[in-house]
């Protein structure tokens, strides 16, 4: 069955997808695709009655589909949930959801990103500080390499928890930001690069090439400056989709594919 | 052939490739690939009926891709034959299937491969058991309703 809405997350946020299907009362599949996880969320006349990433199902799986800041969506209309996981409200959901958005921006003045890795502080806190149980195990994960993803997945916890927590760990003065891997440690693309990418689209597509180029590279929620290794291929196949020519288009991937292989 | 097949298998994550005709038999493989014969024919038997039941649905698919736990199948429609790629989930999809759209593209332009790969050639239909064959499906769509 063919998709009616296709899109990414960095343009499109979940949360006001799932609004406009339920205000709209529609059935379907909502499928979310990134770096190779996926979720699956179901809506049965704008009524959301099922979700699924990883390891966690009903209404956990929605609240850690919502954290996902970038990623491939597409809604298939008619397609039924296999089951029923989720007992909250689509109303009672999407306003929970709302509230932890409006925490999520507290919280990423701390920890902008759940790639983020913290090691204890040695300093340590100037007061006394009580920690529930969750906080400890929390605590007792973090070693300066794990990220606080690692740490959800450790403890099989939803990313927004998780992230909450060691925003609280921090803020008490117990934990310090060791590294962002993902800004830190990730390998970005070189401009030799962009220009190769630039000049071969541009002898196909003309004067369009670079608007073509520059709007992909935002949709895929990223800057020509800093644009990771780990989505150069992804955005060169975007591209390439642009050339109608068949022949052309393989013959601009060939080219592309050899100077990702040599940069 | 197997120059493309090689070319495909370095891509990151790509743990072996191999092409099949429509009956699922192997027509080449790039090694190693801790699979049987048998065993990767059986694979490709499985997907090549699931594109054909695309096809019969009215909805033809060029491409497979199906994600398991540990593992991931991709799948190219080459016509008389299927590519099928057999790698980690995680593996950077666009980089492949570029690769698998420069090499295929290679393979339709060299005369001496598409002689090999018609020498191929076989229907996909399968002789299905007679349960499928004589049942009578009703018209107005309610075939689980008693």
């Amino acid at each position: 069955m063919a998709e009616v809405l296709k899109g990414n997350l960095s343009q499109l946020p979940l949360l006001d997808i799932l609004k406009v299907l339920s205000s709209s009362r529609r059935s379907g599949r909502l499928e979310l695709e990134h770096d190779g996880k996926t979720g699956e969320v179901y809506l049965q006349d704008g009524n959301l009655v099922h979700a699924v990433t990883g390891s966690q199902m009903g209404e956990a799986a929605v609240y850690s589909l919502m954290a996902w800041v970038e990623g491939d969506l597409r809604f298939f209309p008619e397609a039924d949930a296999p089951e029923e996981s989720i007992s909250l409200t689509t109303e009672q959901m999407l306003l929970e959801a709302g509230r932890r958005a409006e925490q999520w921006e507290d919280i990423k003045k701390v920890v902008p990103t759940t790639d983020m890795v913290f090691s204890l502080s040695p300093s340590g806190s100037t007061s006394t500080v009580s920690l529930k149980p969750r906080e400890w195990q929390v605590l007792a994960q973090v070693d300066g390499k794990r990220s606080v993803l690692d740490i959800a997945e450790i403890l099989e916890m939803d990313e927004f928890d998780t992230a909450k927590m060691v925003y609280s760990l921090v803020t008490a003065g117990l934990l310090q930001e060791e590294a962002r891997t993902n800004v830190a440690q990730q390998e970005l693309m070189g401009e030799s690069f962009f220009e190769r990418l630039q000049s071969e689209f541009t002898e196909i597509m003309g004067p369009l090439a670079p608007v073509i180029i520059e709007d992909e590279i935002s949709m895929l929620g990223e800057t020509r400056k800093n644009f990771p290794r780990r989505k150069a291929a992804e955005l060169v196949e975007r591209i390439s989709l642009e050339i109608q020519n068949e022949e052309q288009r393989t013959r601009f991937q060939g080219t592309m594919l050899n100077e990702l292989n040599a940069s | 052939m197997q120059a493309g097949l090689h070319q495909i298998k370095q891509v990151k994550n790509v743990y072996g490739c191999f092409l099949a005709d429509n009956h699922g038999e192997v027509i080449a493989v790039d090694p190693p690939l801790e699979l049987t014969g048998k065993e990767l024919g059986l694979i490709s038997l499985h997907v090549i009926q699931v594109l054909l039941g695309l096809e019969t649905w009215g909805d033809p698919a060029e491409e497979l891709d199906f994600i398991y736990q540990g593992s991931r199948l991709v799948v190219r429609d080459l016509g008389h034959s299927a590519l099928i790629v057999i790698c980690d989930p995680g593996l950077d999809i666009s980089l492949l299937r570029m690769t698998m759209n420069v090499v295929s593209s290679r393979w339709e332009q060299d005369g001496k491969i598409q002689k090999e790969l018609e020498s191929h050639a076989v229907s996909r239909d399968v002789e299905l058991p007679d349960i499928f064959v004589e049942t009578n499906l009703p018209e107005n769509g309610d075939l689980f309703i008693p």
